[in-house]
């Protein structure tokens, strides 16, 4: 029998099994493995220039062109060796939805292999409705910073950020991101009166070598290449737990159900390769295969097919902006996608807002050709002369639980979900009138709000509480009301979301609850 | 004023009328003979890059029709055919199309072939600018901008005469 079996090996898996170091601990995983892309070594452009890049671009089975009907595919979800990431194993549950279309991943390291790497950590504010403090979170923030390599620095944004200690040297800044920097720079203290507070974002992307991981080469590969080693996914913690021992890693396995005795937790696992399942014993169980599908597992294991649980989302919209001043410049080669990160606070929202700007090098001109209102030919002129003077900006707001917004499984343990997106707006018209002052231009008739489960920032079914007194609530150490031993480790867990990105936090909040866990089964 | 907004409703309603379905009325598979699809190939990158298709993107891009445009609408891909056969100004057509019916097939063939290109070195100087080229940039987008709505009155004049 294991000390504990941990189910998943996200953001959430990777970090509980990081936590219960010292207990005898089981990783069941699908665990989709991929290869790491050898043959894009270089800079995009220059590998362009000089070859075809058609299998890694388009990709042998054409997977770049899916989502050609109209639907609107993130680029790195349609990136060709990108899509194990986001493959579905054969048995995996279906998603019986018309309105909210959510991402899964079932890969080794889950949905952080593709994440965009911006880190945040949650303060008082952005935990406002948790059992938890940020003086909670706090050290393992701190470790994890140190465990990860975070590029950063302190700047206009550190009362959002919080400790800059330990951080790596930001990344290099584009000339796009440079340009707005420094006119913000100049008139900062106007923006802040106005509620616009800009500045470089934490991510989890080296500025410097870290351990046996180099720093960003900034060759505008994020899109195409997984798993380059200067961008930190839980697999490589995963790969080291496993090479050092510390952990069993059990993958090809997917879990159908659990259940619970007096002393322990049966886990009923069927191999990918159709073989007979296997039940796997462990004192305690932890669930982390992301928040949709934790909290169907525990529906399915509890033959309930009547909750409907509450389903979480932080919405964003986006717009284009451009620089007149930068139209027929040169294309900059050298180049990493995120630039900067801006923070609304003000009158217009109740609760801060964040925003991204992101550089457009690395995209596919074809990914963004279409939408210049041009014929072809001069589309294609746009693409070479506008996208070195344009910029993507991209504003998350909060998500809050709401009684139409529901999680359900079928009898066959597949998810119904219902949705109706909230109304979100208003402030990009002010935010887009600040960015202009900065030299970018757009305009609100530019402005998309994403479709609903684009954000794969999910959370809300087993809200956590100070305590728990409903069926499907967990408590702050992640224990899930009316059992004895299984947890939620991941953001199933978080009872609402603040307009930050969620994954630095599942981790921390992942690797405190494997420490209470390994303190409770050593003692 | 009432005639005049009279005429202009009906020559508007007679223009959309001209235009293929937007509902697709038939889908089918579009199994197509590889001649046929070089031969929308040869003309779509004429219509987007001035020049002949290489044989290699021509190649791919029938291969790419069993996975991107795997079903499409008959009454469409027909009306499609008639005007490669026609020879029309298809850079015109596939604007007006894109502003009215962004899903229709010839704005899906025109996606696949620019997608599949992007990928060649071949097109690398169609897509990406690496000197500084400020003037030339804003007279050329200048020119497009007005050749733009010469295509686009030019689209519209072919859907109200021959189509």
């Amino acid at each position: 029998m294991y000390d504990a079996i941990v189910v998943g090996s996200g953001a959430a898996g990777t970090f509980v099994a990081h936590g219960l170091i010292g207990a005898k601990t089981l990783v069941i995983d699908t665990g989709i493995s991929f290869a790491e892309a050898s043959s894009l070594d270089g800079n995009l452009y220059d590998l362009r220039k000089r070859q075809s890049l058609f299998a890694e671009t388009v990709g042998t089975q054409f997977e770049a062109l899916s989502g050609m009907d109209g639907t609107e595919l993130s680029p790195k979800v349609k990136s060709p060796l990108m899509r194990p990431v986001f493959a579905r194993p054969p048995g995996a549950p279906d998603v019986l939805s018309a309105a909210f279309a959510p991402l899964f991943s079932y890969a080794a390291g889950g949905l952080a292999n593709a994440w965009g790497a911006q880190v945040y950590r949650f303060d008082d504010v952005d935990l406002r409705g948790f059992p938890l403090r940020a003086a909670d979170l706090d050290p393992f923030y701190d470790e994890l910073t140190q465990h990860i390599g975070i590029s950063g620095t302190e700047d206009d944004l550190s009362r959002f950020h919080g400790s800059a200690q330990g951080l790596q040297p930001p990344l290099e800044l584009s000339a796009v991101g440079r340009e707005i920097l420094e006119r913000y720079t100049r008139r900062a203290e106007n923006f802040k009166r106005e509620g616009i507070h800009l500045g470089r974002p934490r991510l989890a992307v080296l500025s410097r070598d870290h351990g046996n991981r180099n720093a960003c080469t900034y060759d505008n590969l994020e899109f195409f290449r997984p798993r380059m080693r200067a961008v930190f996914t839980p697999a490589f913690t995963l790969e080291e737990l496993v090479r050092r021992g510390m952990i069993e890693y059990c993958p090809g396995y997917l879990v159908e159900t659990y259940r619970e005795s007096d002393d322990a937790v049966e886990v009923l696992a069927r191999p990918l390769d159709g073989g007979e399942a296997r039940t796997f014993q462990g004192r305690k169980l932890i669930l982390c295969l992301g928040a949709l599908n934790t909290a169907r597992l525990v529906l399915h294991a509890n033959k309930d097919t009547q909750s409907r649980l509450p389903l979480v989302e932080t919405p964003y919209v986006y717009a284009p902006l451009v620089s007149p001043r930068r139209i027929g410049m040169p294309l900059e080669k050298r180049s990493f996608y995120s630039q900067l990160n801006l923070f609304y606070v003000g009158p217009l929202w109740p609760e801060r807002l964040v925003g991204m700007i992101y550089a457009t090098e690395g995209l596919l001109r074809a990914d963004l050709l279409f939408k210049f209102p041009l014929a072809i030919q001069g589309c294609l002129a746009a693409a070479k002369y506008l996208l070195p003077a344009m910029a993507l900006f991209q504003l998350y707001y909060p998500g809050e639980p709401h009684p139409s917004n529901t999680l359900g499984v079928d009898a066959n343990g597949n998810l119904r979900l219902r949705y109706e997106p909230p109304p979100v707006g208003g402030v990009e018209k002010h935010v887009l009138g600040t960015l202009r002052r900065m030299g970018y231009w757009s305009s609100t008739r530019l402005v998309q709000l994403s479709h609903p489960g684009a954000s794969v920032h999910y959370a809300g079914p087993l809200p956590m509480r100070d305590c728990p007194n409903r069926r499907y609530e967990t408590n702050r150490n992640g224990l899930l009301a009316g059992t004895k031993s299984v947890y939620v480790g991941d953001s199933a867990a978080f009872p609402r979301l603040p307009a930050k990105n969620l994954t630095f936090t599942i981790m921390a909040n992942a690797l405190r609850i494997g420490r209470a866990l390994r303190k409770e089964l050593v003692n | 004023m009432s005639e005049l907004t009279s005429s202009s409703t009906e020559a508007k309603s007679h223009i959309v009328a001209n235009l293929p379905a937007a509902t697709p009325p038939l889908l089918v598979d579009t199994i197509c003979d590889p001649a046929q699809y070089r031969h929308e190939a040869s003309a779509i990158h004429w219509a987007v890059f001035g020049r002949e298709v290489p044989a290699e993107v021509a190649s791919r891009y029938s291969d790419a029709h069993d996975v991107a445009l795997s079903a499409v609408d008959l009454a469409q891909l027909r009306w499609m055919h008639g005007i490669l056969d026609k020879g029309f100004d298809l850079e015109s057509l596939e604007y007006v199309l894109r502003t009215r019916q962004p899903g229709h097939v010839l704005c899906q063939k025109f996606k696949l072939l620019i997608y599949i290109a992007e990928a060649y070195p071949e097109y690398y100087a169609d897509f990406v600018n690496e000197v500084p080229r400020r003037t030339s940039a804003f007279y050329s987008l200048a020119g497009h901008g007005l050749r733009t709505l010469f295509k686009y009155f030019k689209g519209w004049w072919l859907f109200r005469m021959f189509l």
